[in-house]
């Protein structure tokens, strides 16, 4: 069967009971923020976790990437925190 | 930074995940690790995510090159990718062109980037073999830790590894795939530092896999579903103060990796239609 016609079968109250639920788990997931009025900014601000900006920092300003890369704690290999930098100048003013 | 973590996420699901028309997509989207995910920006594990459905991509349709890239980009994240790189090994068995090539390219693409760590931080192997001990880690690594140490975590990974090989036995030098390709990347889970529901993001491929297959359809809804069940759980906690779900929620990652192991016991032995296509 073609997954378009599996799709099909699929009954739409179950489709429409499953989008309730997930929407009720998120909102007990992420009541802790959305409770704070006027702070529902910070549910979809995250810190991130690339590139580290202790890192990022210590490229731009030529600080020691070592000790950066020490203090980071970060279990990624240095080359790839290195690799997508970048990413982190985006953040990182 | 959220939306760049979604399309790369929606890039391993038209990869590996049988696509965006696949029945199990949208519980595949709409799931609780995705959700962390996102949340956080996540972005190494995306990317990790999503160079190894590339290399997983890329062996049945013999790209090499796109293969080693896809792999270089997943080492970024170790414990998920070691599996599939020894299956992936595995499969080509006897192919070494290829698989030089493969190598080549993965090399290639990582190699600046660690003689630009070497040359910033000489001793950058030691201090990730340092950071890599003292991460936070739940589930499965946290027991091997407290058992064993750092020896312990090596021993799980190399737990994991055997595990994917042996599903992939009597597969040596045949095109990977894709159902034993997504869960063997969903085998990941189980050595990674799980220090949060996201984790739970390299078993999504092949739990959307199971929709595929018309009499395990619903699957993926269910189990999506009871992941938001239980977080329906920390309701009452959050309304009496807590400032976020516990911290054990992160062994919701290991649920999705059971839900979808129909695709370790009963994939297609014969090559699939995506892969004669692919070879015409």
């Amino acid at each position: 069967m073609h997954p378009a016609d599996a799709r099909s079968r699929l009954p739409a109250i179950g489709v429409a009971l499953f989008g309730l639920l997930a929407m009720a788990g998120a909102t007990s997931r992420q009541w802790h923020l959305l409770n704070r009025p006027g702070d529902w900014g910070t549910v979809f601000s995250g810190p991130g976790d690339f590139a580290p900006a202790n890192i990022v920092t210590a490229l731009v300003h030529g600080a020691s990437v070592a000790t950066a890369y020490a203090h980071s704690g970060q279990p990624y290999p240095l080359p790839y925190l290195l690799a997508f930098a970048p990413f982190g100048l985006v953040d990182d003013p | 930074m959220t939306l760049f973590c979604l399309g790369l996420f929606l890039v391993s699901m038209h990869l590996l995940g049988g696509g965006w028309r696949n029945p199990g997509f949208l519980p595949a989207l709409l799931s609780v690790p995705l959700f962390a995910d996102l949340l956080t920006a996540h972005a190494t594990s995306q990317f990790g995510l999503m160079g190894l459905c590339l290399s997983a991509w890329a062996h049945p349709r013999r790209r090499w090159v796109l293969m080693g890239v896809g792999m270089a980009i997943a080492l970024i994240r170790p414990p998920n990718a070691l599996p599939l790189l020894a299956v992936l090994i595995y499969s080509s068995w006897g192919e070494w062109r290829g698989l030089i090539k493969a190598a080549i390219a993965g090399v290639g693409v990582i190699l600046p980037f660690v003689a630009l760590g070497f040359w910033l931080d000489p001793t950058w192997l030691p201090e990730y073999s340092s950071n890599v001990g003292h991460t936070d880690y739940a589930g499965l690594p946290l027991v091997a830790i407290h058992l064993g140490g750092t020896w312990g975590l090596v021993l799980l990974q190399l737990a994991t590894v055997v595990v994917a090989l042996y599903l992939a036995r009597g597969r040596r030098g045949q095109p990977l795939e894709p159902d034993l390709a997504a869960y063997v990347i969903a085998i990941g889970v189980v050595s990674s530092k799980l220090a949060g529901p996201y984790s739970g993001i390299f078993a999504l491929p092949a739990l959307a896999r199971l929709g595929l297959r018309p009499k395990l359809a619903w699957t993926p809804w269910m189990a999506s579903g009871a992941a938001w069940l239980l977080e329906l759980t920390f309701f009452p906690g959050m309304l009496n103060g807590d400032l976020g779900p516990p911290v054990w929620e992160s062994v919701i990652a290991y649920w999705f990796v059971f839900a979808a192991w129909p695709l370790a016991v009963s994939y297609p032995r014969t090559a699939p239609l995506e892969i004669a296509r692919a070879r015409v």
